[in-house]
């Protein structure tokens, strides 16, 4: 019976064990984490109409994630395109911003709020925009001058086409050896009527409104005709090319908000329709190109002038300012 | 001869009472490791599924590569004996462990999680262990808009 008893005390302490050694069922149970929203900008506003440069505000977006920017696009109905100069990887920090559009049209702007890989937009209301027709600067009076300034000052052999005149300067040097095809008006009434032709004219290029911006030595730019603008000064280092598309009549605009400078043996090259009486030069500025180098288009200069030796001009230097000439050739087309 | 027979029969009582001991003791184990259903003599009663309950989690709203979110559960033992813990596994899943499909354009690949914190051990009967696990959104490098305002399910499973 002794050994009875040990063996149960054996048997009860092997339970014991295997109780220790239990191992549950799995179990599962649910739970949930939640993710936020990203806050779309509000109040995208527009004009109900507009020129060319439209104006696009809106208020930032209000939820506590911090946008890392905003871009815009603009909708005509079927297409969406880039806005304001923004997109997906190049944002602005906030509005407004401006959309420079070219052709009119009726638009709808959406504004996209990005935070990492979500992005939440709103959109504004309509804006019908209209383009005005642009046509050439009209030069009136002074559409017969070649060089046209305070004074005119030739050194060497410059030939032009056109007259020559100064005002309310009375100056015109240098003729001969200079000779014109046309006539020399050192001040009186037709060098001063010119002139004021030539101040509205400038006056005219300041309200075009830009098709485009551009900066910076445009040496191997290709410009289609417009309304083009710079806020420095403008330079080219080589060539440049004004392509008309096939028109005949392409106007071709360039607005330079400060100097304008060309380099030795640069050259504007005209295509595929471009021609140079449809080509205008408005400089806030003095208007220098260089020497041996060819220059298409009219010249409006709020400066002097002074074209490079050697070089050539197909179009016109009017200035407020003087005029510095040196063995030029100065005529308002391409064929002599 | 009747001294014989009686030796033989103490021998044979306590061989049999050692044989059904070891051999219940032998029953009893195979029956706690297997996943509860079986028969056997154990004595100690049956064993009970753990259950796993949760909290809302804490922590700002999820967003790519944004903020963590920390979710508090509990493995809970709604049996009477004790039960020992020894893994708790999370995943964003649906019900029932079944992939998370109801977003389209968002999954779980979208979001990570940690790893579990909780001391393992044995649950006594009616009683818990706590733990809890973080939650983030994973920055893809893709749209992810479609997470937007999503809540996030998870499954746990403790063991």
């Amino acid at each position: 019976m002794l050994a009875l008893v040990v063996v149960l005390a054996i048997g009860s302490l092997s339970s014991s064990s295997a109780a220790a050694y239990w191992s549950s069922p799995a179990g599962s149970g649910a739970g949930v984490a939640s993710t936020g929203v990203l806050s779309p900008p509000s109040d995208v506003t527009v004009p109900a109409s507009s020129g060319s440069s439209v104006t696009v505000g809106w208020t930032a977006s209000a939820g506590v994630l911090p946008v890392e920017g905003y871009y815009v696009t603009r909708n005509d109905g079927a297409v969406t395109v880039a806005a304001c100069s923004t997109s997906p990887t190049s944002l602005i920090s906030a509005g407004p911003c401006t959309d420079t559009v070219a052709t009119a049209g009726t638009f709808v702007y959406t504004v996209t709020a990005v935070y990492r890989t979500w992005a939440a937009s709103a959109s504004s209301g309509t804006v019908t925009v209209v383009i005005a027709p642009y046509g050439g600067l009209d030069l009136g009076a002074a559409a017969s001058f070649s060089a046209l300034g305070s004074a005119v000052t030739s050194g060497g052999p410059t030939t032009l086409r056109g007259d020559v005149g100064s005002s309310p300067g009375v100056a015109v040097t240098g003729f001969p050896p200079a000779a014109t095809s046309g006539t020399i008006y050192a001040g009186g009434a037709t060098a001063d009527s010119a002139k004021t032709a030539f101040t509205n004219a400038y006056a005219d290029a300041l309200t075009r409104v830009p098709t485009t911006h551009f900066a910076g030595d445009q040496n191997g730019s290709t410009f289609a005709p417009g309304v083009h603008q710079t806020g420095g000064a403008f330079a080219l280092t080589g060539t440049m090319v004004l392509d008309g598309g096939g028109d005949p009549g392409a106007i071709f605009i360039f607005q330079v908000d400060a100097a304008l400078n060309t380099a030795a043996g640069s050259t504007i090259q005209l295509i595929n329709g471009a021609s140079p009486e449809n080509v205008f030069w408005q400089v806030n500025g003095a208007a220098g190109t260089g020497a041996n180098s060819t220059f298409e288009g009219t010249i409006l200069a709020n400066g002097a002038i002074t074209i490079g030796a050697g070089g050539t001009l197909i179009g016109r230097a009017l200035a407020v300012d003087a005029i510095t000439l040196a063995s030029n050739t100065i005529r308002f087309t391409e064929v002599p | 001869m009747t001294q014989l027979n009686s030796r033989t029969k103490k021998i044979a009582i306590v061989a049999i009472t050692l044989a059904l001991v070891l051999g219940g003791g032998g029953i009893a184990f195979a029956y706690w490791t297997s996943s509860g259903t079986g028969t056997g003599v154990a004595t100690t009663g049956t064993s009970t599924g753990l259950t796993v309950t949760s909290s809302a989690p804490t922590g700002s709203a999820l967003s790519p590569g944004g903020p963590t979110q920390t979710v508090a559960f509990s493995v809970n033992n709604p049996g009477t004996g004790s039960q020992a813990v020894t893994s708790v596994v999370v995943s964003v899943a649906s019900a029932g462990g079944a992939a998370w499909t109801a977003i389209p354009g968002c999954s779980a690949s979208d979001y990570s999680l940690g790893t579990p914190t909780i001391t393992y051990g044995t649950i006594a009967g009616g009683g818990s262990l706590l733990g809890s696990v973080t939650v983030t959104m994973v920055a893809l490098g893709t749209d992810q808009d479609a997470c937007q305002g999503v809540t996030v399910p998870l499954y746990f499973v403790a063991s």
